[in-house]
């Protein structure tokens, strides 16, 4: 595998053979965000082109002594959030000024369920939801930055959480008592 | 709980990852063949329009009036006359031995223009002695004398009048629009050119312009009124289309029947400028006070036209909405404060359409290219709470910005021009890391330091 110096080198000169390699090598991580945010996989392939895009007009910004990981997630969170914005998929809940506790919820319902399954389930979720979801729990941003970067108010961020979470419970226990097998691929392959 | 339950989940989701998709890397590349294609583009337009504008000014003060059309032809016509060079050796030499002015009579063949497209016969050899007389090379020096008037005897043949000067061929090729002062035959210096010459071209033309043994020019020996001229020889030739055909002093008609001409201001000058620069974006999120300053270079094509460059330092501060960002940090911000530390290299063409005694009025135009020296970003969000980014010495956009402003000038009794600009400057790409569109206006005060007025 090339170097990721070396491949951020080439990419900064515009070279066609470097960017597809940056492009292979984090195909799977940065796809794995765009698939939380998107419905379904050409919508996050179209998420994830525009991120890449982003990632190449701008590669001269990128702080080469951070993770590059790091700075490639911030860019396709956001990109995934701009391509909900441009469809105006995201309509925010209620304000709530405290968190409620969602019960107990059995570990292993939770195993019983693939990947596949549980991501499912985070991509049925409402956009508004999906978003703050994804946010929190998954690129762990805080409330008042996930209130600053959707231009809500933190408790409307902590709200949606609550209720993505609370969705998702019951959603997984649903599943898991059922004991169905899977609800159906996203259309892409993975690796495990 | 609710903790362990996200964590349980975050794992779960973590745990794969797509494997790569050679059709989405397909998509990827015709996403990266249109920014190619778009990339180039503005070179090419950016690149087309200075060289418009370049061409356009150059063809302004280019174009043809006078004496500059009769030097852009001469020059051309000076090497056809160096390759007759060779031909006039034996001339040259008896001349040199002799150490005698050449007999005007002599010069009168090599004056006219034709026989400096003539490789062959003996009027060539007439010019090349005439330029031993006058210690220059043969061909341009001579030849370019010899043109001229040919040009001037055709195009305002009505105005040629023969002029005593100083008589020596430096003189003779320092331009003056729309005068013929090439003429010039004075006594004790032999005329090295004359009207006479260049009627050879005019069908019907007496046969006072055929050459002639005579030691006086034929050409100009043949005043209407048979009056010489006093301290004057040549009086007006009796060829030319003069409707008065009166003898009068040359130096006279110089002066009056040609438009008087001003004092070409060409050459360099330059100073300082300093004022306050705006910088807005579309979303104008305020309006806060930079300042701009530095060097100006200035070259004065002509009285009209000049060319201006330099280096300024800008401070530009700007707010900007965060969908103004094209940048891929985080941009929900509610708004981002810029202030950047900009280098601004100007080149500029500026045209005089007013002027006075001690002032003047111009307009400008031109691009500038911005090399960001220190960029400070301050993302501020909803609940107020701000972030801070730097970004040093990364950006250059290279004629990205549209300058345009007017000029005011005035003249002090030194050499010093005092000088206000108003300006706005467009963007055309977008500046910064985020590549926002920042418009830009202000005013400068100019001191600039040049020749004394005339």
């Amino acid at each position: 595998m090339q170097d990721i110096s070396d491949i951020i080198a080439g990419c900064r000169s515009w070279n066609r053979s470097s960017q597809e390699a940056l492009y292979r090598q984090f195909f799977g991580y940065a796809m794995a965000i765009c698939l939380r945010y998107a419905n379904n996989k050409n919508e996050a392939i179209e998420i994830l082109n525009d991120g890449f895009l982003k990632v190449f007009y701008h590669i001269n910004s990128y702080d080469t002594s951070r993770p590059f990981k790091s700075w490639l997630s911030k860019i396709m969170a956001n990109t995934a959030i701009d391509h909900l914005r441009s469809r105006k998929k995201i309509a925010f809940a209620e304000d709530i000024s405290q968190a409620y506790d969602l019960g107990v919820t059995d570990d292993k319902a939770l195993d019983k369920l693939s990947y596949d399954e549980i991501l499912q389930l985070v991509q049925n979720l409402p956009p508004a939801y999906k978003t703050v979801f994804n946010l929190y729990v998954m690129e762990g941003f805080q409330h008042q930055e996930i209130a600053g970067m959707l231009g809500i108010s933190e408790g409307t961020s902590k709200s949606n959480l609550f209720k993505a979470k609370k969705i998702l419970k019951e959603k997984i226990e649903e599943l898991s008592s059922l004991k169905i097998p899977g609800t159906g691929t996203i259309g892409a392959t993975f690796k495990k | 709980m609710s903790e362990q339950f996200e964590n349980i989940i975050r794992k779960k989701l973590q745990e794969a990852e797509p494997t790569f998709d050679p059709a989405a890397w397909e998509q990827m590349k015709a996403k990266l063949d249109n920014a190619d294609r778009r990339r180039p583009f503005f070179w090419w337009w950016a690149g087309g329009l200075l060289l418009v504008a370049g061409l356009a000014g150059w063809w302004w003060f280019a174009r043809p009036s006078g004496t500059t059309l009769a030097q852009q032809q001469t020059t051309a016509a000076a090497t056809d006359v160096n390759k007759s060079k060779q031909n006039t050796t034996a001339n040259i030499s008896a001349n040199e031995e002799n150490k005698i002015p050449v007999s005007p009579s002599a010069t009168i063949p090599a004056a006219n223009a034709d026989d400096v497209d003539n490789p062959a016969g003996k009027n060539r050899q007439h010019a090349t002695a005439q330029d031993k007389f006058f210690g220059k090379p043969a061909g341009a020096g001579n030849s370019s004398v010899q043109l001229r008037d040919h040009i001037n005897a055709n195009s305002k043949a009505g105005n040629n009048v023969n002029k005593p000067a100083a008589g020596n061929a430096e003189e003779k090729n320092i331009p003056s629009p729309g005068s013929n002062v090439n003429n010039t035959i004075t006594p004790g210096n032999p005329p090295t050119t004359s009207t006479g010459g260049n009627v050879n071209n005019t069908p019907g033309t007496t046969p006072a312009t055929v050459p002639q043994p005579s030691p006086v020019p034929a050409n100009v020996n043949n005043p209407a009124s048979g009056k010489p001229l006093p301290g004057v020889a040549p009086p007006p030739p009796a060829n030319v289309d003069n409707p008065a055909q009166k003898p009068q002093p040359a130096s006279d008609s110089a002066d009056t029947d040609k438009p008087v001409s001003k004092k070409q201001k060409r050459g360099f000058d330059g100073g300082l400028f300093l004022g306050p620069d705006l910088n807005v974006t579309p979303a104008f999120k305020g309006l806060p006070i930079g300042v701009t300053g530095g060097l100006i270079v200035r070259y004065h094509v002509n009285n009209r036209w000049y060319l201006n460059t330099g280096v300024g330092y800008a401070k530009k501060l700007y707010g900007a909405s965060p969908s103004e960002y094209t940048m891929s940090y985080p941009n929900a911000y509610y708004k981002i404060d810029a202030d950047c530390d900009v280098i601004d290299v100007p080149l500029n063409v500026n045209y005089t359409f007013a002027e006075g005694k001690k002032s003047s009025w111009s307009v400008m135009a031109g691009a500038s290219s911005y090399f960001m020296l220190k960029e400070k970003y301050t993302g501020t969000y909803n609940n107020n709470t701000k972030r801070d980014w730097i970004v040093k010495n990364k950006n250059q956009h290279y004629f990205s910005v549209i300058n345009l402003g007017v000029t005011w000038e005035k003249q002090t009794r030194s050499r010093l021009t005092w000088g206000l600009q108003p300006y706005v400057k467009i963007p055309v790409g977008g500046v910064g890391q985020g590549s926002v569109k920042v418009y830009s206006a202000g005013i400068t005060v100019q001191a600039i330091l040049g020749k004394k007025k005339d």
